[in-house]
């Protein structure tokens, strides 16, 4: 079981959020695909939380599970939460111009994804998947 | 907003840094300096002042002893100098008539002179320590009751501690200055757009994009394909681990600006994983020709600018077949 925790204020956290969940996955024997996808993940919460919220946090823990490894990844956040959850796990709903496709992205990519929000309070991103391993580790 | 990469990072060390520092009201508020402490420090710099060349016979006896001493004051010119400097700096303080921004100024000046001759927080301390045990007795006569010294101790605490509080201040804002000027130099080095050939450019990406980088990317390229006037852009993003939904939009966003420019983008090194996230994410890349290699790639820039490869003997070089 391995896990990490970082801080999140702004988009220059991004880029190390992301260096240091691709450290931690590499010390782990999930396949190059998912290792991708969790780090793709991670980006796409942290980016969320830089964008939107004043500070949030991303949990990141995997750990072996029957077949395979689970990973968790938690993102929470304190900001302005979101007003239509409907919406916002959409393709293409965007309340800021981008592309609009990173919750939904995220739960294409995962087995679970749950979000829950407060408007005024914050937000909690909670998303699981039980990833394949490389070749030839067990 | 601009597009000039400078500007962009420019605003974002002024969000980070809080711009200019502690000010002379903030300061006040914080340290809770009432004009009643600035009085009590006055009333203890009659008796101080005068004894500032003994202050500086004692201050540096300790500093001899210290191992910066040899880093720092080798030349007697320079230590006279700072010497001189300094107990006018304590001048200032026992005599303050009020704490302005120019007071301010002047701390904050000391504080970066330090910051950029590499000396210690820690060094620094132990001689703001030092002073204030100097000041406090070795320089008192003991001609104040026993209260009023009382009050006169918490009133020359505050204001050296408000010293150091600027100090410190401006030695956090010289540090994190200086881990943007790193960055952003770094940034500078990472956007080599170079010319393959007439009418081809490319742009090898290596690390993790962010909307800054991004716009530097964006910039570069787009001043590279006004200069050579090229017809095709080849990024290759083999050296990117991640691509997320906000990468996917700047990539479109320069390929698109390209084409306004006439220059056709080519996306090479698309790994895949990346191609796998980027499917399942739903980014739509429709409009933009991808190839998996950069060799694919210039094989497709080469067609697309009428160039044909032959090998000396007329044989058509490069293909796969």
């Amino acid at each position: 079981m391995v896990s990490l925790e970082l801080d999140v204020r702004e988009e220059g956290d991004v880029p190390l959020v992301v260096m240091r969940v691709r450290r931690l996955l590499a010390t782990t024997p999930l396949s190059d695909e998912d290792q991708g996808r969790i780090g793709t993940v991670c980006s796409e919460l942290a980016q969320n939380i830089a964008k939107y919220a004043k500070y949030g946090t991303i949990r990141v823990e995997a750990g072996p599970a029957a077949g395979g490894w689970n990973v968790r990844v938690q993102a929470s956040d304190v900001g302005p939460g979101i007003a239509d959850l409907d919406a916002a796990l959409r393709d293409h709903f965007s309340s800021s111009g981008s592309l609009g496709l990173g919750l939904p992205g995220i739960g294409r990519m995962m087995t679970s994804l749950e979000v829950s929000s407060e408007v005024g309070v914050g937000t909690r991103v909670l998303t699981e998947r039980l990833c394949t391993l490389r070749a030839g580790s067990r | 907003m601009t597009n000039s990469g400078l500007q962009v990072r420019t605003t974002r060390q002024d969000t980070r840094g809080g711009s200019q520092g502690v000010d002379a009201a903030e300061l006040i508020r914080r340290l809770e300096i009432t004009p009643e402490d600035l009085r009590l420090v006055r009333s203890y710099g009659k008796i101080v002042v005068p004894q500032i060349a003994a202050y500086n016979t004692l201050f540096y006896q300790w500093m001899e002893r210290q191992p910066e001493w040899s880093i720092f004051f080798s030349d007697a010119v320079r230590l006279t100098h700072v010497q001189q400097r300094q107990m006018q700096h304590w001048q200032d303080l026992f005599e303050v008539e009020q704490i302005d921004e120019a007071y301010v100024a002047r701390r904050v000046r000391i504080g970066e002179i330090h910051a950029r001759i590499g000396l210690s927080l820690m060094a620094y301390f132990a001689g703001i320590d030092h002073s204030m045990r100097i000041f406090k007795h070795e320089l008192y006569d003991g001609s104040l009751s026993i209260d009023d010294y009382t009050h006169v101790s918490v009133a020359v605490s505050k204001l050296i501690h408000a010293d150091a509080t600027l100090v410190l201040d401006a030695y956090t804002r010289a540090t994190s200055q200086k881990i943007a000027d790193q960055a952003s130099a770094l940034l500078e080095m990472s956007t080599p757009v170079t010319a393959l050939w007439d009418d081809i450019l490319m742009l090898p990406v290596v690390g993790i994009i962010d909307s800054n980088r991004a716009q530097d990317i964006m910039s570069a390229v787009l001043r590279s394909v006004a200069e050579t006037r090229a017809r095709i852009f080849i990024m290759d993003i083999s050296g990117v681990p991640v691509v997320d939904t906000a990468v996917a939009n700047h990539i479109i966003k320069i390929t698109r600006a390209t084409r306004l420019m006439g220059c056709q983008s080519v996306l090479s090194g698309v790994s895949p994983v990346i191609a796998q996230t980027m499917v399942e994410l739903g980014v739509d890349v429709g409009g933009i020709l991808t190839k998996a290699t950069l060799r694919d790639a210039l094989a497709a820039a080469y067609e697309a600018v009428g160039i044909r490869l032959v090998t000396a003997d007329g044989r058509a070089a490069g293909s796969r077949s």
